[in-house]
């Protein structure tokens, strides 16, 4: 009888304990992801940042690419239009065995 | 004492009575709208823009894309400084130019803004970019604040315009394209908003663990186009140089790939800056080289001619009867253009003579119901199909309403109406071995990593390939012989017609106000493209041959670099 008594308390006393664990497991873990939205907050403002940046960014690409800067670009550094082109034939002008 | 036990029960009683009754009202009666309130506190719902689609030229660069705006607005209760003295500030920033009367303007309608009594919240400005925001934000002024958002930017400035279009707004405040390739697209451009509904702590700050719904945005479609930016920039340039030198008032070049359809190059002056739409001249907006009608002249010749050669009731070699002098019709006189006839000339000649008399004698053979079945063949009086917003088209009038002159004036070019976009198609289908293709700008859409390419489409046959080939050397022929044979290019096989024609005013021809034009392509016998240019009333020549048709061989010279076409 008094084994039995034991037992019983013993299992209760462990059934108690796996509760206590994991509701105290549940509450560090909640409190841990509770603060990550700062993080995932700092995170979402960087991905902002990072896509306008990159938008700014294709933009002055395509602002340095344009053919109209490059013209003038290229008329301000001396370039000229060729006045006189050859077309070189196909065919290699050599004797060949 | 036991009547006190009594009692203070009853009062227990009492209260625990009350204290259910009131949590009955705020959990039961008042459930609902509390976990309303409690919602809006903790979730935060958002719309995610959807980025609107780049236009892409055919080497992928970027000819339209999305750059930051940013709207300047005044949180008027943080407003610590006057407003006499924001608006001071802020208006010399959000001038462009540097008239008095227009900065004081400004400045009285800010600090108006500023002064608003019973508003908590103003827009002041909006469309500013990024370099202005960071002046303005330097000024470090409480109050006043930025919303982020989008709007589009052209790299190449005006270049294209009316092909483009523009991307303006709706009666509901969202992005709408008009006109153009903005406009025809709008729906695969604009693409659809989303949507984020989650839950966020005191500070703002989302909560991993928490609720989170998500409705993704779909980023609008980008549009890749057949455009060659290098032969497009040749195009403009050229264009706005030969407008100058011959002092058109307007002019157009197209270039377009007989084979496949696809426009390499379309050009318009004048035009107008996309970026500044709303401050633009309106009656710009309008691509005319779909959009606006005209009497072709000559050049519609290779079309009649092209007719009876496929309905075999003239042969290139076959003699003019009655090309000895003008042709007296009821009580008109048809005459060449230069009074100049050639008596017994071959089709061949007629074609380089560009001669009126001898096409009449081509089209009373063709007859008008073949003329006119050949002539919905070519496309002639219904839309080309090309996907731009804003074509339009001249009715070809039914059988029963064309009179024996209107049938003669017809053969040269007068008295019938096209577009730029109908004749350019017309003579690709004599380039591309009789066949006539629908005109595209867009080569294909693409949507993240998936690329859908719009395949070429055939129309129909308007031509037998040997019909086409035999108009070819008719063409070339008119270039090498004709009015224009001093402006072509040696070692190229070009082919091509000048067009010469009046413009109707009230009911008769200017005498004085042409549209000169030429249309052709070339290599002739392998087309890299096909190419229209027209300039409306010239001043220095009402002539073709003096001044559509060089400006024509000079764009004609650099296209043939950019594709590779050697002599």
């Amino acid at each position: 009888m008094n084994n039995k008594k034991l037992r019983i308390s013993k299992a209760v006393f462990l059934i108690f304990f796996i509760v206590l664990s994991l509701t105290l497991a549940k509450i560090v873990a909640a409190n841990i992801l509770a603060t990550t939205g700062n993080h995932l907050g700092e995170i979402e403002t960087k991905i902002v940042f990072l896509k306008n940046e990159n938008q700014a960014l294709k933009k002055e690409i395509s602002q340095l690419s344009s053919l109209g800067r490059v013209a003038k670009e290229a008329e301000s550094l001396g370039f000229k239009k060729a006045s006189f082109v050859v077309y070189l034939k196909e065919e290699i002008p050599v004797a060949l065995r | 004492m036991f009547w006190r036990l009594k009692v203070l029960r009853s009062v227990f009683i009492l209260l625990a009575l009350l204290i259910l009754s009131r949590l009955f009202y705020w959990q039961i009666l008042k459930g609902s709208s509390l976990a309303i309130l409690a919602s809006s506190q903790r979730f935060f719902s958002s719309q995610i823009p959807a980025p609107r689609g780049e236009i892409l030229t055919s080497d992928q660069f970027s000819l339209v894309t999305s750059q930051a705006s940013y709207l300047l607005f005044a949180n008027l209760p943080n407003l610590k400084t006057p407003p006499s003295e924001v608006s001071t500030k802020l208006a010399p920033l959000l001038v462009s130019s540097k008239d008095k009367s227009e900065l004081l303007e400004k400045e009285s309608a800010l600090k108006e803004k500023l002064s608003s009594p019973d508003r908590v919240w103003v827009a002041l400005e909006s469309n500013l970019d990024e370099e202005k925001k960071k002046i303005i934000e330097s000024l470090a002024i409480p109050g006043i604040g930025f919303e982020r958002g989008k709007k589009r930017f052209y790299p190449e400035a005006s270049m294209s315009a009316q092909l483009l279009g523009f991307a303006g707004k709706d009666s509901s405040g969202e992005d709408k394209g008009y006109f153009g390739l903005e406009g025809f697209y709008d729906f695969q451009l604009k693409g659809s908003q989303g949507l984020i509904r989650e839950e966020k702590d005191v500070f703002g700050k989302p909560i991993l663990i928490g609720t989170k719904n998500l409705s993704e945005e779909i980023p609008g479609r980008d549009l890749a186009l057949f455009l060659n930016r290098s032969a497009q920039f040749v195009v403009e340039n050229k264009l706005k140089e030969g407008m100058s030198r011959y002092g058109a008032k307007e002019g157009s070049v197209t270039v377009m790939d007989p084979k496949t359809g696809g426009i390499l190059a379309m050009a318009s002056f004048p035009n107008f800056d996309p970026s500044f739409y709303a401050s633009s001249d309106q009656t710009l907006f309008a691509n005319p080289v779909i959009s606006d009608s005209f009497e072709p002249g000559s050049i519609f010749k290779v079309l009649v001619m092209s007719a009876a050669l496929d309905a075999k009731v003239v042969k290139p070699q076959d003699r003019c009867s009655n090309c000895d002098g003008p042709v007296a019709i009821d009580k008109y006189l048809i005459k060449t253009w230069n009074e100049k006839y050639y008596p017994d000339s071959t089709m061949t000649e007629i074609i380089a003579h560009s001669d009126n008399v001898g096409m009449v004698y081509v089209a009373e053979k063709l007859g008008l119901k073949r003329l006119l079945e050949y002539l919905r063949k070519f496309g002639i009086g219904e839309g080309t199909g090309i996907d731009l917003e804003g074509e339009q088209s001249p009715k070809l009038r039914e059988e029963k309403d064309w009179s024996i002159v209107d049938l003669y004036t017809a053969s040269f070019g007068q008295g019938v109406a096209v577009t730029g976009i109908q004749m350019l198609s017309a003579v690709g289908s004599i380039a591309n071995g009789g066949v006539l293709m629908e005109p595209h700008v867009v080569s294909q859409i693409i949507s993240g990593e998936r690329i859908f390419r719009i395949e070429p489409k055939e129309k129909k046959r308007v031509l037998s390939a040997t019909t086409a080939k035999v108009m070819t050397e008719m063409m070339i022929n008119a270039v090498d012989q004709g009015e224009a044979k001093w402006t072509k290019l040696v070692g190229f096989r070009v082919a091509g017609k000048t067009g010469t024609a009046q413009i109707p005013i009230s009911g008769h021809y200017d005498e004085e106000k042409t549209i000169a034009s030429f249309i052709g392509f070339a290599p002739a016998d392998n087309p890299a493209f096909v190419m229209f240019v027209t300039l409306r009333e010239p001043e220095t020549s009402r002539w073709a041959s003096e001044t559509a048709a060089p400006l024509w061989f000079e764009i004609a010279k650099e296209l043939f670099f950019i594709f590779n076409v050697s002599p």
